[in-house]
């Protein structure tokens, strides 16, 4: 099989474990992205296929070749590291040069090649610098440049944006994401910005609690979250407990029924969590309850000028609804209200 | 001002006045006790100097520099110059010694192990100086330890001379100063980030390289640093010269010494020490130029 494949891959000391059961393909070309809370073992993931940790158990290949046990150095992966690394007793155009240099590339291919790169993230004014004098997004170009200088078969980004303010990162994320797409390089991204990993992953894999919980594409991922932990941890979702009334019908712990769809493997009387997002529930002036339209009461409103964040209280569950000012309809805290929670918008999850 | 109710209730204390004494002159008066310290000690300094302008017999009156013309004779060149080099070369030596050492410390995990390594290092400064010497006396001398084991084991039929030459002198300076060229090496190390070491090793770099490329050239302050101590530290050494070296080493601490103790010959003994103050740190100033450029980039990235 092409690209990245690991294999049950584990990682623990001693006793506490790190990462384990890991099982992925990486195909070539994608950009796939490490998405989880901090201490899920995402890096210790990354850092595994980059060669600087060792493996506790099971393989990882590229290619059908085996490299689990290969030294970092003799992987031929770039990776840009979260405090960027580059050498500060080195110029800017010395650093990207220096994995060249190390492959003991001929100075004047040495030369032509940082002028490439140096073009490619548009500092080709600033080769003679030290890199102390660069600011933070120059610097993350500059690494980049450097981890891929020598066409690495792999770029790792270890949370490479974290010391960047909001929109410095924002511009950072589009550009890494269209140079990767323009250099066609296969690329892991590990992050704990669920919304950096909607940006620019190909494919998300959703680390927690030291094993993989979900692998899909973004909008997969965000719209079928496979369990209650993928659910709560990407976006902002309204989870709440029900109870499994059999046909595709559920009660809330105030005694109202939703209709959702059927889930076959689900029994009448279990209980179970339901998801609905935010963008998914409609509010309206009360009217009488009807199917999905369920009667609430305001407790909260958060108006932040772009969107309207309205918290009901609704059949002993607490909602929110997020709408755009244009469709809201004016109300305040105590307000009756009616909900409409559309069947197909709620998922159900298994507890 | 309307606005003074908001953080000063009416009828609150008064604010206590603002102490008289500017934040310059307190700054000044907590260095006051460092300060008449090292002031003693440039005094003296100033004493010797002027002591090195003056004749025998006349220190504090007389003027002539014929003092610093006699330093230029062989003899006292000679001495001048074996001093310096003896200096430089245990310079080089304990740095070549200490920058393993360095990286080890600094890459030690357990505080436990980092703490004893550290002891092991700082051995030295515990120890005198002259126990140290005796040490080696004990060690190198003509029937001393090594020399009874080579014999007995018939490697060699005459002792070796390892005590009374440069050698001996040599081994005692650098094994005195150890410390002086650790500490520095391996607190520059220690600064040097693992995801250094890391970047080179994906980027391509063998440990031998990253080592060679990466952590040397990042922890050099650090290393001149320990050169330039065990220099400064080593061109003024006394205790080692005269014990390991006898007469046979005549560094330029130990002329002093006879200037002074069997000679009574104060301008002369001023103007070598003047000599070697002015030459130690003309090399000190002179390797801090060298290297402050990187210096400043180094911290500037820090």
């Amino acid at each position: 099989m092409s690209g990245l494949v690991l294999e049950n891959v584990g990682k623990h000391y001693g006793s506490a474990c790190a990462v384990t059961d890991v099982n992925l393909h990486l195909p070539e070309g994608k950009l796939v992205c490490f998405l989880g809370p901090s201490g899920c073992g995402k890096t210790t993931l990354l850092r595994m296929i980059a060669g600087l940790e060792t493996l506790s158990d099971g393989e990882i290949r590229l290619d059908g070749q085996d490299i689990g046990h290969t030294p970092a150095h003799q992987r031929n992966f770039g990776m840009v590291f979260q405090s960027l690394a580059l050498f500060p007793h080195m110029t800017v155009g010395e650093n990207i040069a220096y994995p060249l240099r190390l492959r003991g590339v001929s100075k004047v291919d040495q030369q032509a090649r940082v002028t490439e790169l140096l073009q490619l993230i548009q500092l080709q004014e600033m080769v003679d610098r030290p890199v102390a004098k660069l600011s933070g997004g120059q610097r993350q170009r500059v690494a980049i440049a450097r981890a891929i200088a020598a066409r690495p078969k792999l770029l790792l980004l270890d949370e490479p944006l974290s010391a960047l303010d909001a929109k410095l990162r924002e511009s950072m994320q589009i550009e890494i994401r269209q140079l990767q797409q323009r250099l066609n390089i296969t690329t892991i991204l590990v992050t704990h910005d669920q919304r950096e990993a909607m940006t620019m992953a190909d494919i998300v894999v959703v680390l927690g609690e030291h094993r993989v919980q979900q692998v899909g594409t973004p909008i997969e991922i965000y719209r079928n979250p496979a369990n209650a932990f993928v659910a709560d941890f990407i976006g902002s979702g309204n989870i709440f407990p029900a109870t499994a009334l059999g046909s595709g019908r559920v009660g809330l712990p105030g005694g109202a029924a939703l209709q959702v769809p059927i889930c076959e493997s689900i029994q009448a009387g279990a209980s179970i969590k339901l998801l609905v997002r935010p963008e998914d529930l409609q509010l309206s002036l009360p009217q009488a309850s009807a199917g999905n339209c369920l009667p609430g009461t305001v407790t909260f409103v958060r108006d932040s000028g772009a969107t309207v964040e309205t918290t009901i209280e609704c059949s002993g569950v607490s909602l929110t609804a997020l709408s755009t000012p244009c469709q809201s309809i004016g109300l305040s805290i105590g307000n009756p209200v009616s909900v409409t929670i559309p069947a197909a918008a709620c998922r159900v999850l298994t507890a | 001002m309307a606005h003074s109710t908001l953080t000063r209730p009416v009828g609150a204390a008064p604010l206590r006045p603002a102490k008289t004494i500017s934040p310059s002159a307190r700054a000044w008066l907590f260095l006051t006790p460092s300060m008449l310290f090292l002031g003693v000690l440039i005094a003296a300094s100033l004493l010797v100097l002027r002591m090195s302008v003056g004749t025998k017999g006349a220190e504090w009156s007389g003027f002539s520099l014929a003092s610093y013309a006699q330093l230029l004779e062989p003899y006292y060149l000679k001495s001048l110059l074996l001093t310096l080099r003896l200096a430089l070369v245990s310079a080089l030596i304990a740095v070549l010694l200490a920058t393993p050492v360095g990286y080890c410390m600094s890459r030690l995990q357990s505080p436990l192990l980092r703490r004893v390594f550290l002891a092991a290092v700082l051995m030295p400064l515990l120890v005198n100086l002259l126990l140290q010497s005796y040490g080696w006396l004990v060690i190198l001398g003509p029937g001393g330890m090594l020399n009874q084991a080579l014999l007995g084991l018939g490697l060699i039929d005459r002792p070796v001379m390892l005590l009374y030459n440069q050698t001996g002198v040599l081994m005692g300076l650098v094994q005195t100063a150890f410390p002086l060229a650790v500490l520095p090496i391996a607190s520059a190390m220690r600064g040097v980030a693992r995801s250094y070491e890391e970047a080179a090793a994906t980027l391509g770099a063998s440990r031998l390289q990253v080592f060679r490329q990466v952590v040397l050239p990042m922890s050099l302050p650090g290393i001149i640093t320990g050169a330039t101590l065990v220099f400064a530290y080593n061109a003024s050494s006394f205790v080692v010269p005269l014990l390991l070296g006898g007469r046979r080493v005549p560094m330029l601490a130990v002329m002093v010494h006879d200037q002074i103790a069997p000679l009574m010959n104060w301008p002369a003994a001023s103007a070598a020490g003047v000599v070697l103050i002015v030459t130690t740190l003309a090399i000190m100033t002179f390797s801090e130029f060298v290297t402050g450029r990187r210096r400043r980039i180094l911290e500037a990235s820090q």
